[in-house]
């Protein structure tokens, strides 16, 4: 570590004056499961570190009016975990309840694996598949953005130096008539190699309106299978099974990382691993109750 | 009452003394020591893998809180290298810094030393250093290549030139008519891993000088005092009895801290300059890059067998990589293929070694020790010719393996198994798995895979003619014993296992024996504690000591009883006469007698109640073929697992794993399931995901354990088919062999001739990974092939694919490298 000046502001409005204040520099600390690593390696050496964890309504979880669930962006994804949840809501805290380790799940926060923006540990993949709205917060004001704006397709987030991302709201849990999540990793603690989201949306005849198919890992920021997605438009949920599963799940693979680009083994693995996975995302959006 | 002392320690599972330390957090490792007015040192490391470079530390001699600096030029001719000392290498290739060129990305450079840790790193960063990058080579065989740039090209080697720096040869029988006369002849090419001990504690020092005696002590994480005494005093020229080496608690080694290392050696001269203590504890970064790691091997090998399976002959074309340099990197083809070759006693072996080095970490000592690499190829060949010739794979091990009914026996290469039951092993794992079941009624993707493995039981290494391990024993005044070992326990469980057997010879309460700290100079001399050596070298000297001392407990008892020594016995902390248990002397009062009361001593008995034994194992000198038995008696086992392979993903799962071992005499099976639960952990690493990955430059890319596939706890299969057959040891007096190391040694070639039975591909390198898996499923669809080798089979290998491309030996063919 290298010397840095550090500030634990009680709330949102201090906490955008600080960083209005001391620059592009500055950095914003959550849980510090990315940070702290950053810093003691010496990787990172902030003049100021402004921390979160000190700001009561940034660790709330609560409902709006709608049925739309708003967590506050330093909510641990112990907290997700534990939450109860009902509908799609669940596969948030099945998700948070199985990326990394117990000690960085009672440390990290969702916010900061929004703000971290690594595809590989799930937490993007989610908001984008789930079409979560990010609501961002400074010294200037409120406003929010869709999961898919807040990633730069370059890595990083589209997050100004002056932003706070403050709360992140999901849709209400009756949104999604199916809701998927699955990965590949090495081991249990690894990021993924692969992970991938699929979210059904129906119209009042059972017909499939959107189909969101969301991969993480293979780009700097997720990649979304528009046209596989698209393909699964104005068919029945439960008429799954009398669609070319494969054939779409080969789609998808070549849409989000084409063959063609695929030259080294780990490129190769993912490819065959897109469609693995969207097969069996696939085959459980069809069944009974998916 | 008379009560019965027979009842003896050895061979129950007494809970290990250890424990308590270590699961309370009490237990004081290397980073843990603090003393007063220490101060700290951090080493500035090579970023590139092979570059020239020139230096500035003017700026870093004046940062804040610095105390001083080194550089590898101003020690030139102040300090000895080394590397020369302990094994047949006549070049001192070993230095506290490199000079003006490194050959390997985390060499030492420079160091720092400051008050506080923070502004030796400040310090580092200021050091002004200029690369001038040079070519590297990663790659073993490409390391061989005439055009292959060269690491160092100003070192004479006595049997090699060029980055070949060892060679290596075995000539036993008449290898041309085996292969004339053969049936059948199998060949493959195997590539092995590199693999880091990745002990949790890392490598560290503390050196403290003091200037008023003279005397510089180390404390060090280290599995060996007196190598590492004896290489640093010849390095600082100091006199060696006023070189003290203290281990604290050593958070385990697996062979990577048997050597001296530049940190001690660093470390001991900012001490000596400065005359405080400095502290030098390695991140973990630097430890994977220089805490040295398991050799890898390229094995060109041949097998020729007769039509009912019968093996005649083994040869074999090992280019090793020992990275940018090592000090065991030798020794590991040595003793590995000697003793890898058990359970076989092949009659016609024929085997040319390169030993080189890559622009890659340093090759070590690694758990194993070169039996895992052969290991990996062999038995894996063994199944390919039983399925060639239409046999099961346990009945051509079965009718070529050396059988406990025909022991003592001396096998064609030389090696002496006193015992065995290796034939009983194999048939025990056969049945608990259900092999034949399993392989008559194969399911989709799933396999059963089985490997033999039989290991040293210490060593007399070929680079230095000695095999020791000493101890002694003092009876303390109030009846209590300490045992002195200069033999580090780093999770042997010395303090254990030890006392469990000075308490059934003196007949001394397990409660009332202590392992003293072990300290250079205190303890006897003893080698270290490496190659599986600690239960039966180091239990032996223990052995040997206790009834000395016995003896002389015995005499004093004799003769105040005034009866015959022969009429007395020990037991229950004391000594009495035959049946009259509840008698006698305590052994406080005979030890009282012999320090304090030295009238009651008989005639000439020189006082005082100690005793000390040195084993020296009675092994053999490597002879010029390469022949010799550097064994005192041979482990063994066999590994037989049950995998299944995920077709979706390449993600290998074991059903099952059983393990059957001979480790003689077992003292205390706790440790003993102990060290063979760990040995398959460590082989389940180095089968499954352990890999130093480098890219192009030679930049580690796994140098953190997110990044380096080590198992975790969820990646284990229950073990609980864990099964002993002991053949108890003839040469060893109390019958044990070495638990450390035979199960790790099996578990490669077990997995890989599993994972081949389950989906028909043959994996020739290692880790087995989920990636590799799935795209050589894929392409065995896309080919066709019944058989498929990885990497061998796949379109875009660029190694030689089959036996017409294979490289040849360097070494002239009439040369003997010995």
């Amino acid at each position: 570590m290298t010397p840095f000046t550090y500030f634990q502001p009680a709330g949102l409005e201090e906490a955008f004056s600080l960083v209005a204040e001391h620059g592009p520099g500055t950095r914003l600390m959550a849980g510090g499961q990315s940070l702290l690593l950053a810093l003691k390696e010496r990787l990172a050496r902030p003049p100021t570190v402004v921390s979160l964890s000190r700001i009561p309504e940034l660790s709330a979880i609560s409902y709006a009016e709608d049925g739309s669930l708003e967590v506050g962006a330093a909510t641990t994804y112990a907290q997700l975990q534990k939450a109860a949840f009902t509908g799609w809501h669940r596969h948030i805290s099945a998700i948070a309840g199985n990326l990394a380790d117990r000690s960085v799940r009672s440390m990290g926060t969702i916010g900061g694996g929004a703000c971290q923006a690594d595809p590989r540990y799930d937490v993007p993949t989610l908001l984008v598949a789930s079409a979560a709205r990010m609501v961002i917060g400074s010294i200037d004001g409120m406003r929010s953005i869709d999961a898919a704006a807040f990633f730069s397709p370059a890595g990083g987030t589209t997050l100004g130096p002056r932003d706070i991302l403050c709360r992140i709201v999901f849709p209400p849990a009756g949104v999604f008539a199916s809701f998927g999540f699955d990965k590949f990793r090495f081991r249990v603690f690894d990021a993924a190699v692969v992970n991938a989201a699929l979210a059904v949306t129906t119209d009042e005849a059972g017909r499939i309106t959107i189909a969101r198919l969301v991969f993480g890992g293979i780009a700097a920021c997720p990649s979304v299978a528009g046209a596989a997605g698209a393909r699964l438009c104005g068919v029945q949920l439960n008429e799954f099974a009398s669609l070319p599963v494969a054939d779409i799940a080969a789609q998808a693979s070549e849409e989000v990382l084409p063959i063609a680009t695929a030259t080294t083994r780990h490129r190769q693995f993912q490819s065959e691993l897109i469609k693995t996975i969207t097969t069996g995302l696939l085959t459980q959006a069809g069944a009974p109750g998916g | 009452m008379d009560v019965d002392y027979a009842n003896k320690l050895v061979g129950q599972s007494v809970p290990r003394t250890e424990d308590l330390a270590l699961l309370t957090g009490t237990a004081r490792y290397i980073d843990d020591i603090r003393m007063p007015g220490m101060i700290y040192a951090k080493v500035l490391r090579s970023t590139h893998a092979h570059a020239h470079f020139k230096l500035d530390v003017s700026r870093a001699r004046t940062m804040p809180g610095v105390l001083g600096v080194l550089t590898g030029a101003e020690l030139v001719g102040k300090v000895k290298p080394w590397g020369d000392l302990m094994q047949d290498l006549l070049v001192g290739d070993h230095f506290a810094f490199a000079i003006d060129k490194v050959c390997y990305e985390g060499q030492e450079i420079a160091a720092v030393v400051a008050e506080t840790k923070y502004q030796a790193m400040d310090a580092l960063e200021a050091i002004d250093i200029e690369y001038d990058p040079l070519p590297v080579v990663l790659e073993a065989d490409k390391a061989i290549l005439p055009d292959a740039p060269l690491l160092h090209p100003n070192f004479n080697y006595e049997f090699g030139e060029g980055n070949i720096f060892d060679r290596y040869r075995v000539r036993i029988g008449d290898i041309e008519r085996a292969e004339a006369e053969a049936d059948l002849v199998v060949r493959q090419r195997f590539s092995s891993n590199r693999q880091a001990g990745a002990a949790l504690d890392p490598h560290g020092c503390v050196a403290s000088y003091d200037s008023f005696s003279g005397m510089l002590t180390l404390y060090s994480s280290t599995q060996s005092l007196f190598m590492v005494r004896d290489v640093l005093a010849d390095s600082l020229q100091l006199a060696r009895n006023r070189v003290r080496v203290v281990a604290p608690e050593v958070g385990a080694g697996f062979g990577s801290k048997a050597q001296v290392f530049a940190h001690e050696v660093i470390a001991s001269i900012f001490s000596l300059q400065t005359g405080r203590p400095v502290h030098l504890v390695l991140s973990r970064a630097e430890v994977f890059r220089v805490g040295t790691a398991r050799n890898g091997q390229i094995r060109h090998v041949e097998m020729f067998f007769k039509k009912d399976g019968k093996i005649t002959g083994y040869r074999d074309y090992v280019i090793q990589n020992s990275g940018g340099s090592s000090y065991w990197g030798n020794q590991v083809v040595h003793i590995g293929t000697n003793v890898g070759m058990l359970p076989y006693p092949v009659p016609n072996i024929h085997i040319d070694g390169d030993i080189v080095h890559t622009n890659t970490a340093p090759g070590g000592a690694l758990r194993g020790f070169g039996i895992p690499q052969i290991n990996w190829a062999k038995e894996q060949l063994m199944d390919i010719a039983a399925s060639e010739l239409g046999l099961d794979p346990a009945h051509i091990r079965d009718i070529n393996i050396v059988r406990g009914d025909q022991c003592p026996l001396v096998t064609p290469f030389g090696q002496k198994v006193d015992t065995t039951s290796i034939d009983s092993c194999l048939a025990k794992a056969v049945e608990v798995i259900g092999w034949h079941d399993k392989r008559a009624n194969k399911r989709p993707y799933e396999g059963v895979g089985m490997s033999l493995g039989m290991k040293y039981t210490s060593c007399r290494h070929p680079s230095f003619d000695t095999d020791l391990s000493a101890i002694r024993l003092r009876l303390e005044t109030d009846g209590t014993v300490t045992i002195f070992s200069s033999d580090v326990n780093h999770g042997q469980g010395h303090a254990t296992f030890l006392a469990q057997i000075v308490s059934d010879v003196l007949g001394v309460g397990f409660e009332k024996i202590v392992l003293a700290p072990p300290d250079s100079s205190n303890a006897p001399f003893g080698l270290g504690t490496y190659a599986s050596r600690a239960a039966a070298v180091l239990g032996t000297a223990c052995r040997m000591a206790a009834e000395r001392l016995r003896e002389k407990i015995v005499a004093i008892a004799a003769h105040v009883l005034e009866v015959d020594a022969g009429d007395l016995e020990a037991g229950g902390d004391r000594i009495y006469v035959k049946g009259l248990s509840n008698t006698g002397l305590y052994l406080e009062n005979l030890a009282g007698y012999s320090v304090y009361r030295t009238h009651q001593l008989p005639p000439g008995f020189e006082p005082t109640l100690e005793a000390t034994a040195t084993y020296d194992t009675p092994t053999d000198r490597e002879a010029p073929d390469g022949s010799g038995n550097f064994s005192v008696t041979y482990a063994g086992g066999c590994h037989i697992a049950h995998v299944r392979v995920d077709p979706g993903t390449g993600h290998i799962t074991i059903l099952d794993y059983v393990m059957v071992h001979d480790t003689g005499t077992v003292i205390n099976p706790l440790i003993v399931e102990g060290q063979h639960q760990g040995g398959f952990l460590m082989g389940l690493g180095m089968a499954f995901g352990e890999d130093y990955v480098y890219d192009s430059e030679g930049h580690l890319l796994t140098a953190t354990f997110a990044e380096y596939k080590a198992p975790l706890a969820t990646d284990v299969p229950e073990l609980h088919h864990l099964f002993e057959i002991p053949a108890p040891s003839t040469t060893i007096p109390g019958g044990q062999k070495g638990a450390g190391e035979s199960g790790t040694g099996p578990v490669c070639a077990a997995l890989g001739n599993a994972v081949a039975h389950a989906t028909g591909v043959r994996f020739t390198t290692l880790p087995i990974t989920a990636d590799r898996m799935l795209l050589a499923l894929r392409e065995k669809e896309r080919s066709g092939l019944e058989i498929f080798r990885y990497p061998d089979d796949m379109p875009d290998y660029d190694g030689p694919r089959g036996y017409e491309d294979w490289p040849k030996p360097t070494g002239g063919e009439g040369e003997m490298f010995f």
